[in-house]
């Protein structure tokens, strides 16, 4: 009797073991309501079988590691007022975004929460524009060596609006790879602490110019897309024109090391002579790292060149116009 | 076998001319007069400091009798030597005295664990030892403060977090196989020393060694280096010890990091492998300690406030 009882429990195991991966895995990405495409708070995460479970962030972010997998486990996102959504584990693809849909009983809730206020949202761009797509041939993000501040222009539909909310696309630093399917050639920091000012526009020169809000924004998570809800600052802009800028700071927190490969010194021969080999370098670079907009030109994925001018400055006085900018995901939601 | 290790990295290795005077040393224990290996060679003022390979030997170009800095010599147990390079002209072995060894302490029945310093590794992503700013790094050793709630406990393991990247590798296969080579990846290859010290009362950093074996980690396949200590028995007197990585500055893990300046220009410095992770919970004290080139222990700050602690963790006994 034992012996078979010992059987079963091989054969149990046998049958178990190869659906269990051992060693953590990390699942993280960011919840959006699918209507507005806002980060939802407070969504439970859960691994369906192994009952790792965490709740999402005010970005609707969320990382869950799980000490081991099953191959075929589920991760089920459920939220009050919202459908709940399954995904097997083999679908997980890194930073994913997970929208969920509102209930018919949440719709009708907004329908009867409308107001005559008017919103406008300048330069949207939506989760798919940031999401990470590792095949894009082509480089992610805003230059950070720049070592300086960005501007971006925008145009309100009329002066006086209220600037309400930014939408601000980051670039997790592991997710630069040369390749599709090769290493990470960064070191992984979701930590970033950068500036984040609302400028005047110069009629003149077009450039930025007065500072009319500065707030410093640490970030201690890899969700893409960031909202800044900005409603409680009461900030309002004296004209149609206006900038957002981005300063970054040259602090160890912002610090991500770059893999390069290149000649290095292997040693000194009897004759006093260097040899070499190939070996790694480490590049600093400084987070955050923008996102750059992407399109499809038929065959490959392209950087978007902007329609609105942008600007650089390495001191945040001196600004110069970049010629052909790359289109950065910044978008400003206008009240009025 | 590489006989020698120069002090000339490859800033001045072009300055080396074959007319220029190559003074060699050979470091032995003084009893013995046995070569003594791994050992850290510093030029205080001109800031430069080689590790030696197992043979102890080292050299300087250059005409000794008309240089005015000073040499520092100092590994694991032994004392350290202090000179002036001009004394060194017309020498070719440099002495270091054994320091007496640790005694053994009783071995304990131990029942309990207690783990320090714990943190998530995948929350890890700054690291240390890379630069300081705009300035190269210039430390032999960094160290994590422990503080237990019991004096006697006994350094179980330790883990530690380093930076290290997967790298492309070709290998030739026989020529039987027509693509002739294939290829691979693997993890940047290190090696470095771990140091256990007792609190320095006066200071409050790093004190007297409190194990007298070289712990010496070597590893090609994880960022993550997991070191079981239990055999050398090392007993923590105080409820105050650190844990100390010493870099062995040797070529193997020499290379360069290439750093913006706030001018908008990129910089290249050399530091040694491996960086080590920063803990990312924040406490309200520093505890990592540096030791420099002229042999100084003091607090660590260029990574402060944001972080207090490496990436290192100690599970003690008792």
């Amino acid at each position: 009797m034992i012996n078979l009882n010992f059987k079963h429990l091989i054969i149990m195991l046998a049958m178990i073991l190869p659906a269990c991966t051992f060693g953590q895995t990390v699942y993280e990405g960011q919840v959006i309501n699918a209507e507005t495409e806002e980060g939802l708070m407070y969504a439970t995460v859960t691994l369906l079988k192994t009952k790792h479970a965490t709740s999402s962030n005010y970005q609707g972010y969320f990382r869950l590691i799980a000490d081991y997998t099953m191959t075929n486990d589920t991760i089920v996102v459920s939220h009050v007022g919202f459908k709940t959504f399954r995904l097997p584990v083999t679908g997980y693809q890194p930073n994913i975004f997970i929208k969920l849909e509102p209930t018919s009983s949440q719709l009708a809730e907004v329908t009867v929460g409308a107001t005559k206020v008017k919103k406008a949202v300048i330069e949207k761009f939506n989760h798919s524009d940031v999401k990470d797509l590792r095949g894009r041939a082509f480089y992610p993000t805003y230059p950070y060596n720049i070592v300086g501040s960005f501007a971006k222009e925008f145009e309100a539909p009329v002066a006086g609006t209220l600037l309400s909310v930014i939408h601000l696309g980051r670039r997790a630093a592991y997710d630069i790879p040369f390749s599709l399917m090769d290493f990470p050639r960064t070191s992984s920091n979701k930590l970033t602490r950068f500036l984040l000012h609302v400028m005047t526009h110069d009629s003149l020169s077009g450039a930025p110019v007065k500072r009319l809000f500065t707030k410093v924004v640490t970030l201690n998570d890899n969700a893409l897309r960031i909202t800044f809800d900005l409603t409680k600052e009461r900030i309002v802009l004296p004209d149609k024109k206006f900038f957002i800028a981005i300063e970054w700071l040259l602090t160890p927190i912002n610090e991500i090391v770059q893999l390069d490969i290149g000649e290095k010194v292997a040693g000194v021969k009897k004759d006093n002579s260097t040899s070499f080999e190939e070996g790694s370098r480490y590049r600093i670079i400084y987070q955050p790292i923008l996102v750059i907009l992407p399109q499809w030109n038929g065959s490959s994925w392209q950087p978007r060149l902007s329609k609105v001018p942008i600007w650089n400055s390495k001191d945040g006085l001196k600004w110069t116009q970049v010629v052909n900018a790359y289109d950065v995901a910044l978008s400003a939601t206008l009240t009025y | 076998m590489k006989k020698l290790l120069t002090l000339l990295f490859i800033f001045t290795a072009s300055l080396v001319k074959a007319q220029v005077k190559k003074n060699t040393f050979h470091v032995v224990d003084s009893a013995t007069l046995k070569p003594i290996p791994a050992v850290n060679v510093s030029i205080v003022r001109a800031a430069l400091s080689i590790t030696t390979e197992k043979d102890g030997i080292f050299s300087i170009p250059g005409d000794l009798s008309t240089m005015r800095d000073t040499v520092l010599l100092y590994t694991q147990n032994y004392s350290s030597v202090k000179m002036s390079l001009f004394e060194l002209d017309g020498l070719d072995t440099i002495k270091m005295q054994k320091q007496e060894a640790i005694a053994e302490a009783a071995k304990l029945k131990l029942n309990n664990d207690t783990l320090l310093n714990n943190y998530n590794r995948f929350d890890v992503g700054n690291y240390v030892g890379l630069h300081t700013g705009n300035g190269e790094f210039k430390y032999l050793q960094i160290a994590q403060r422990f503080e237990t709630n019991r004096a006697g406990t006994v350094l179980k393991n330790i883990t530690i977090e380093r930076l290290a990247f997967y790298l492309n590798k070709f290998k030739e296969v026989p020529p039987s196989n027509k693509n002739g080579q294939y290829e691979y990846t693997e993890l940047e290859h290190t090696r470095f020393k771990v140091r256990i010290y007792d609190i320095n009362p006066v200071t409050g950093g790093p004190g007297k060694d409190l194990c007298d074996k070289v712990i010496e980690i070597k590893s090609r396949d994880d960022k993550k280096l997991a070191t079981n200590l239990t055999k050398y028995n090392i007993v923590i007197p105080n409820k105050t010890f650190f844990i100390a990585i010493e870099w062995m500055r040797d070529y193997t893990n020499m290379g360069y990091v290439h750093v913006w300046d706030k001018r908008g220009g990129a910089k290249a410095h050399t530091n040694y492998r491996p960086a080590i992770g920063l803990a990312p919970t924040t406490g309200n004290k520093l505890n990592i300690w540096a030791l420099s080139l002229n042999q100084q222990w003091s607090l660590y700050t260029y990574h402060s406030p944001d972080f207090t602690d490496l990436a290192i963790k100690a599970t003690v006994g008792y």
